[in-house]
């Protein structure tokens, strides 16, 4: 077996195990999602402003670590919006 | 006697298989010689095969039921509060998923790109609606049903690009290029054949 085709089926199977690893996470988080938006209107109230700023630092992590990988991935270039 | 006719026999069903090479090599065949581990390569290249496809379906139906279940989450809230929380949070389960496929080495930088493209859309879209709901001019019920069904929209963008970035199942171009190749090299491995230079993919196919 040549490094290319050793390289090759590494890189496939590494894009096929980021995802496996991640998904089951998103999973687990979809299901608290899931129970606490039930929990919500079982309680007939709108989410509190704790509830509200932990969701949005949760996602203002995550964006910032995409816009990282995304600046890596174009090697340092700044993507243009317009 | 017997020793006489089993040596005679196995002398002759050499020359059998010795004329079967021959005949398959002139047209264009070749035999895998098993003792010298390329049964071993066969094993190995078909089990990563086997994984990756049992992966990527167990992949596309989890992360389909993530965001499609019959009972959507958007639905499930009360309130369009709720409702737009419930987008939201959606969104970041998603987003989480991305950020994983974007971090990885082997992640495509077209695909990365497009995702960053798509979560400054949804960043656009959140400082929008959190200045609406802040400010008490503006009828935050109507406000936040608006941001949750548009971000709806882009999550479902998300989910899709998600799901391309994995090779085999999905109809993208990228697909195309990819299942063919990892085909060609899983019978490369397997049987070396003669006739796999003719389907040998062009350089930086990938």
């Amino acid at each position: 077996m040549g490094a290319g085709q050793i390289l090759l089926i590494l890189q496939l199977v590494d894009a096929v195990a980021v995802l496996l690893r991640s998904v089951p996470d998103a999973k687990r988080q979809y299901d608290a999602l899931s129970k606490q938006i039930r929990s919500l209107v079982a309680e007939g109230r709108d989410p509190t402003q704790t509830e509200w700023a932990e969701l949005n630092a949760r996602l203002a992590a995550l964006s910032s670590r995409l816009e990282s990988a995304g600046i890596k991935a174009s090697g340092g270039r700044t993507i243009d919006l317009a | 006697m017997a020793v006489t006719r089993t040596s005679r026999s196995a002398g002759s069903s050499d020359s059998v298989r010795r004329r079967a090479r021959v005949r398959d090599r002139r047209a264009g065949w070749s035999h895998t010689d098993w003792s010298s581990g390329s049964f071993a390569r066969l094993v190995v290249a078909g089990v990563i095969w086997l994984a990756a496809v049992a992966g990527s379906l167990w992949l596309v139906a989890t992360l389909g039921l993530v965001g499609c279940s019959t009972e959507p989450l958007v639905l499930q809230a009360d309130t369009p509060a709720q409702r737009y929380f419930a987008a939201k949070g959606e969104y970041a389960v998603l987003l989480s998923v991305a950020v994983a496929y974007a971090e990885s080495p082997s992640a495509d930088p077209a695909v990365v790109q497009q995702l960053t493209l798509l979560d400054s859309q949804a960043q656009s879209l959140f400082a929008k609606t959190d200045r609406q709901l802040a400010d008490p001019s503006v009828d935050r019920a109507t406000a936040a049903e608006a941001a949750a069904s548009v971000l709806e929209g882009i999550t479902a963008q998300l989910r899709a690009l998600i799901l391309r970035t994995h090779p085999d199942l999905s109809s993208t171009p990228s697909a195309g290029r990819i299942a063919p190749l990892l085909r060609h090299r899983f019978h490369s491995l397997s049987s070396g054949c003669l006739g796999c230079r003719r389907l040998s993919p062009q350089p930086g196919l990938i």
